[in-house]
């Protein structure tokens, strides 16, 4: 499993992307525990201290909270804020890179927006 | 020290072993042949039991046991318990040819083979040689280490040479020096000589010892 | 049983201004080192920056020129109260004297002088490995050998635990299989580990913080991640790249020209690098820390 790890990003954030990816999709529903420390350590072949600076992450932000001799748990709102969070980057991140991308290719604003409505109606975006 | 004397465990059965088989082969030969070889070989144990010390130099055990955390003077010192116990092998060895043969031999042991001189003598040597070879261990592999060691064993071997031929040669009995004994000043000035030397070589070793670095 | 007892007794195992020479030749230079309990350590260095001689002195097994190594405040040397919560597994050479022993002797050794040792879990491993313990050292394979001390430093369960070079020979598979080995112990008794490796990228989830020994100094001891995390490539057209390092005042390590094309990896901080990434014409991408080490050691003999 330690091939899911790239090296384009450091260890313990690709471990937060991952549990946040996993709230997102829905695997992790609120008030249901997520992956432990060791668990995730196991699993990639890491140090458990590694595993556990992603999760505090996810803490620090307010999505997971913990409770006492169990473990680590969606906090109720996460999927939302999540989101909201991921919105907020979306621009900086995804956004950026594609209108470069798009500079680099020589297209201009047409075609670029043509290609996002093509793609928006075959995934069937509202 | 007792755990190095553990970890000698393998060394000594060996040791063990190949003096058992050397004292039942000569022994039945002795009895059981006519063969004289059998009988020069009976005469010639305290030089063979020389090989004993000598076979006691090689360091890999020490090296082992200091790169495990055993300090360097517990190392040391389980090595000087390791000699007493090789001195004391090489002193039953030639004890169990000499009583275990006596009785097959063509001729008589000479008087004073195994007389507390004898043994004295016998035990100075072999401290000797053993602490040079306690003191080679310390030494880098090469001509120097060599030397110490081959050295002290052809030193030893050399003077049991001579007071073998004391005890054995008859026509020697007009000789001052016969017959060998601590109460002759020569002799007894020899013995000391061993010891003092071993004593020597002893301490050299282990200050020696205190700036062991382990080669794995 | 032992092990509770364990994660409690380990204490730091630290350097002062150690040196090293070995005639005219400095090993190392002024070394300053800590080792905190409960930690996975890396340390990585080139062949010759002094790892093997610098853990042979901080386990009181060789001799230094001056400095202090202590440990919970006391000299190792000659210290069997130290030494005896030390275990330095060292890589065996098959043509020492040590190497004609069987394994079985060598284990002997171990469970006689570390007072921890856990007969049981050394059985596991040596079964695990599949090792014949009747065999002499210098008869098994290099990932054999490194089989063995890898058991003999598992099951000495001792509280510091150095490992130089414990992957040497074993192929890809038994080295996961190590690095599992490593984490699962770790994760039992939280015992502090030194591992000293070349195989850098795939260890480098493994250790918590990493030591870079270079020539005889040390140049980097801090968490991974944060190690990682001060390197970035950056890359664009030649002129782009050199006028933006120059503006935010950044030496590249290391440089890589295609053409007009140029990447260098350079060393800053997150303000600089989000000055960086706001340039349109350059693109920033990480590290990873086997890259890292060699921007940092490689002195340009890597590229040739």
């Amino acid at each position: 499993m330690k091939g899911m790890l790239n090296d384009q990003s450091l260890i313990y954030q690709q471990i937060a992307q991952l549990l946040e990816d996993g709230i997102l999709r829905g695997e992790y529903p609120p008030e249901t525990p997520v992956p432990s420390t060791n668990e995730l350590a196991r699993a990639f072949n890491i140090n458990p201290a590694t595993a556990a600076k992603g999760v505090n992450r996810l803490v620090e932000e307010g999505l997971l909270y913990k409770r006492r001799g169990i473990g680590m748990f969606v906090a109720p709102g996460a999927l939302e804020a999540l989101r909201q969070k991921r919105r907020e980057a979306f621009a900086g991140t995804q956004i950026q890179a594609l209108v470069r991308e798009a500079k680099r290719l020589g297209m201009n604003r047409q075609e670029l927006l043509d290609l996002v409505e093509r793609q928006a109606e075959e995934e069937q975006l509202p | 020290m007792l755990k190095m004397l553990l970890l000698y465990r393998r060394f000594f059965r060996d040791t063990l072993l190949t003096m058992a088989g050397y004292v039942v082969i000569l022994v039945a030969g002795v009895w059981l042949t006519d063969i004289s070889l059998f009988e020069s070989y009976v005469l010639a144990t305290p030089l063979l039991a020389m090989v004993l010390p000598a076979v006691f130099a090689n360091n890999a055990l020490t090296n082992l046991a200091l790169s495990f955390g055993a300090s360097r003077r517990l190392c040391y010192w389980g090595r000087q318990a390791g000699s007493v116990l090789v001195a004391a092998c090489c002193m039953a060895m030639t004890w169990l040819t000499y009583r275990l043969a006596e009785g097959g031999m063509a001729e008589p042991l000479p008087a004073g083979v195994w007389s507390w001189d004898m043994v004295a003598l016998l035990f100075a040597v072999c401290l000797f040689v053993l602490q040079s070879s306690t003191l080679s261990q310390t030494m880098e592999n090469g001509w120097r280490r060599t030397a110490v060691l081959v050295g002290a064993w052809v030193l030893g071997s050399a003077f049991i040479v001579v007071v073998q031929a004391f005890l054995i040669i008859d026509d020697l009995s007009n000789v001052p020096l016969w017959p060998v004994s601590l109460r002759q000043p020569l002799w007894l000035a020899v013995g000391i000589g061993f010891l003092a030397a071993a004593l020597v070589l002893g301490v050299l070793a282990r200050l020696r010892y205190t700036k062991l670095v382990v080669k794995l | 049983m032992k092990i509770e007892a364990m994660t409690n007794a380990a204490r730091t195992l630290e350097a002062r201004g150690l040196c090293k020479q070995y005639g005219k030749q400095t090993v190392l230079d002024h070394v300053d080192l800590a080792v905190e309990p409960g930690c996975i350590y890396g340390l990585i260095g080139r062949n010759g920056a002094g790892k093997t001689t610098l853990l042979s002195i901080l386990t009181g097994q060789n001799t230094k020129n001056s400095g202090e190594v202590t440990y919970g405040g006391e000299p190792v040397w000659e210290n069997p109260r130290a030494l005896s919560d030390l275990c330095f597994a060292r890589e065996l050479n098959p043509g020492s004297e040590v190497a004609a022993l069987q394994v079985e002797e060598y284990l002997l050794a171990a469970r006689l002088f570390c007072p921890r040792w856990d007969e049981e879990y050394a059985r596991t491993l040596i079964k695990k490995f599949g090792l014949d313990t009747k065999k002499r050292i210098n008869k098994l394979s290099k990932g054999q050998m490194s089989m063995v001390t890898i058991t003999a430093a598992l099951a000495s369960r001792a509280p510091v635990t150095i490992l130089d070079e414990p992957a040497a020979g074993l192929d890809v598979v038994m080295r996961e299989c190590f690095y599992r080995l490593l984490l699962d112990d770790y994760a039992e008794t939280n015992r502090t580990f030194v591992i000293s490796t070349h195989i850098i990228e795939e260890a480098a989830g493994v250790f918590e913080r990493v030591i870079v020994l270079d020539e005889g100094r040390v140049i980097a001891n801090s968490q991974t991640d944060d190690l990682v995390d001060q390197f970035r490539y950056v890359s664009g057209s030649a002129q782009a790249v050199d006028r933006a390092l120059a503006a935010c005042g950044l030496q590249p390590l290391q440089q890589q020209g295609m053409g007009p094309h140029k990447t260098a990896a350079v060393r800053g901080t997150p303000e600089q690098f989000a000055r960086l990434a706001a340039e349109p014409d350059l693109e920033l991408s990480g590290l990873n820390l086997q890259n890292v080490f060699v921007a940092l050691c490689g002195h340009g003999d890597e590229e040739g």
